[in-house]
């Protein structure tokens, strides 16, 4: 299939491979790397072989118990971040746009603070709250962008999701400025730094299916945010009904997202610079630009995950950070050589 | 396919009333013109028509359908739109952007079949824009971008055609090979309506002319007979020439502007 995308993108189809590839070895990297070293051989024991083949005890336990939960949840994380990410720089046609632009990211964090505040020793309260913070959230810009014509204006939704998110965040202010213990007040700071420690099955179990029906989801509507890049009007006349289309992918994006945060806080960066990067190497082609996102997006975060736990071990470093550190120079980097046609 | 307007009004909400008790019937075959002042109507009774907008009262039918009983979808099977301008979010080939036309006549995840590929490339070859599928759509002059969303209209086969003053950024030789271009789809069976502020042009290109002046239809008539010095003074409101060329033949109507309207009065 000679199509013109493969003309002018010549990578996509080695990239996508690549990307395919890059899933396993992301997965070994993790499990190897880290505060104790795991020799490979080791490594593939305890993911592959069975109990008896008596590779090491310990080794298995530290995979199985702690790396391989946490490089799973960074798997997960990562593509619902970034599919999420590409899905809003679709229905926005603004590639600045992040998965965070509804105010999902300040709505998570005050409800995660809120519970850290309240009730710090309730057991899953602190995802609970996060998610239902996240999703309140959107559902106030959503409330406010709609007008008396019952059509919500995109500029509207943008601008409500700037001041929503900025009083949450402020609520958040005032929450970590009450935090009356240092408990407290880190674990409201490494929430929303943003990290992959709290990762163990029961979330990657929770996470699971979400990220897998949403990103589906998502990829369901490809055509239509092609559609979409004509505009509102553009893609009502090549047959897509654009409010259909921008409310499904907003409830979607919202319970990708909002989920993502509520097990590894408010990563920054990912829904961002990897749409982008994709953009870059495989074309604006929704239907190849989704799984190509979310299959960089989850190499991305467990990646920039080991960075996190490597760097200043064996203190561990907000994997927030690192994202930031390596999203954000690239991003000014493109915004300074491409200019406006980013 | 017939364009039947029937007893149409409407109004933006909380705003007057933008068009009054409206009739008009374009057919295939005829390019339609709509020409009249800024705010007369014209691209108001184009969104109505294509569906963009919902009437307040009266009745628009495309073929036999009511517009508002069609889907979006069957809708752009039937019906395609030109703008002044789009916008366009992502660097996507000139390629892409016409097969975006296609979006009405394919299932969600199927790959082009033979007839997509044949409406895609005809469109293309009538646009004149086939040497610049391979570039970006971001690449491309303003000129040519507006032959390739004529492109992406043309592979929609449509039976109707509107364009919403498709050739006001475009140099004097691209509005008439572009215009060009649009008559010859009409002359292949499409309705075809225009809204055209170049008086002359829509002389030139167009079969017919609705006059609209504050939301009413004046006159509607062959274009001949509806662009003439007095119609035209008393929709604009200024006094208008009106001629033949006699080495070309070429129709020109051009707005006088008041100071010599008025010498040539005294």
């Amino acid at each position: 299939m000679a199509s013109p995308s493969t003309r002018r993108f010549p990578a996509r189809r080695t990239a996508v491979w690549l990307l395919i590839l890059l899933i396993p070895a992301s997965v070994l990297a993790g499990v190897v790397f880290g505060s104790v070293r795991i020799p490979i051989a080791d490594a593939l024991g305890a993911l592959f072989g069975s109990e008896a083949d008596g590779s090491s005890a310990p080794f298995r336990a530290i995979v199985t118990a702690i790396r391989l939960p946490r490089i799973l949840l960074g798997l997960l994380v990562g593509t619902a971040l970034a599919v999420s990410g590409a899905a809003m720089q679709g229905v926005f046609r603004n590639p600045l746009a992040s998965p965070y632009i509804l105010g999902i990211a300040g709505g998570a964090s005050a409800g995660a603070a809120l519970v850290i505040h309240l009730a710090p020793k309730v057991p899953y309260l602190l995802p609970l709250g996060a998610f239902v913070g996240g999703a309140v959230a959107v559902a106030i810009v959503y409330g406010l962008s709609r007008g008396r014509d019952r059509r919500t204006s995109i500029f509207t939704l943008i601008l409500s999701g700037v001041a929503v998110g900025a009083l949450f965040s402020a609520v958040t202010s005032l929450l970590i400025f009450l935090a009356s213990t240092g408990e407290r007040l880190s674990d409201i700071l490494f929430w929303i730094m943003g990290g992959l420690g709290r990762g163990d099955w029961l979330s990657v179990v929770v996470l699971a299916p979400i990220v897998a029906i949403g990103t589906g989801a998502v990829f369901f509507f490809a055509r239509d945010l092609n559609a979409m890049a004509t505009g509102e009007e553009g893609a009502f006349h090549l047959g897509v009904d654009p409010d259909i289309v921008s409310r499904w992918l907003l409830a979607i994006t919202t319970v990708l997202t909002s989920a993502a945060v509520a097990m590894a806080g408010t990563i920054g960066f990912v829904g961002l610079v990897i749409p982008h990067v994709m953009r870059l190497i495989v074309g604006p082609d929704h239907r190849v630009l989704i799984p190509a996102s979310a299959l960089a997006g989850a190499s991305f975060l467990v990646w920039s995950d080991l960075a996190a736990r490597m760097i200043a071990a064996p203190a561990e470093l907000p994997v927030g950070v690192i994202t930031a550190f390596l999203g954000a120079p690239f991003f000014l980097f493109l915004l300074k050589t491409r200019g406006r046609d980013l | 396919m017939h364009i039947t307007i029937e007893g149409l009004s409407f109004a933006y909400p909380a705003g007057p009333r933008a068009l009054h008790d409206i009739d008009l019937v374009a057919t295939g075959a005829e390019v339609l013109a709509l020409v009249g002042p800024n705010g007369s109507g014209k691209s108001t009774l184009l969104k109505l028509v294509s569906g963009i907008l919902r009437p307040t009262a009266g009745t628009i039918h495309l073929g036999r359908d009511a517009v508002g009983d069609l889907s979006v979808r069957r809708l752009a099977r039937r019906l395609a739109f030109v703008s002044q301008e789009r916008p366009l979010g992502f660097d996507f080939s000139v390629r892409e952007v016409v097969a975006m036309g296609r979006t009405a006549h394919r299932g969600r995840f199927s790959r082009e079949t033979e007839a997509d590929r044949r409406a895609i490339g005809e469109a293309m070859v009538a646009a004149d824009i086939e040497r610049l599928a391979d570039r970006s759509i971001r690449a491309v002059s303003g000129g040519e971008r507006q032959r390739v969303f004529l492109a992406t209209a043309l592979a929609q086969q449509p039976a109707i055609l509107l364009l919403d003053e498709p050739t006001n950024h475009l140099d004097p030789a691209h509005q008439v090979r572009f215009l060009t271009i649009v008559g010859g789809s009409a002359d292949a069976g499409m309705t075809v309506v225009m809204a055209m502020h170049d008086l002359t042009l829509a002389a030139q290109s167009t079969t017919r002319t609705a006059l609209l002046s504050r939301g009413r239809i004046v006159a509607v008539d062959r274009t001949d007979r509806a662009l003439t010095a007095e119609q035209l003074r008393s929709v604009f409101g200024i006094d208008i020439a009106a001629g033949t060329d006699n080495a070309s033949g070429v129709r020109y109507v051009v707005p006088i502007p008041p100071a010599l309207a008025n010498r040539g009065r005294t």
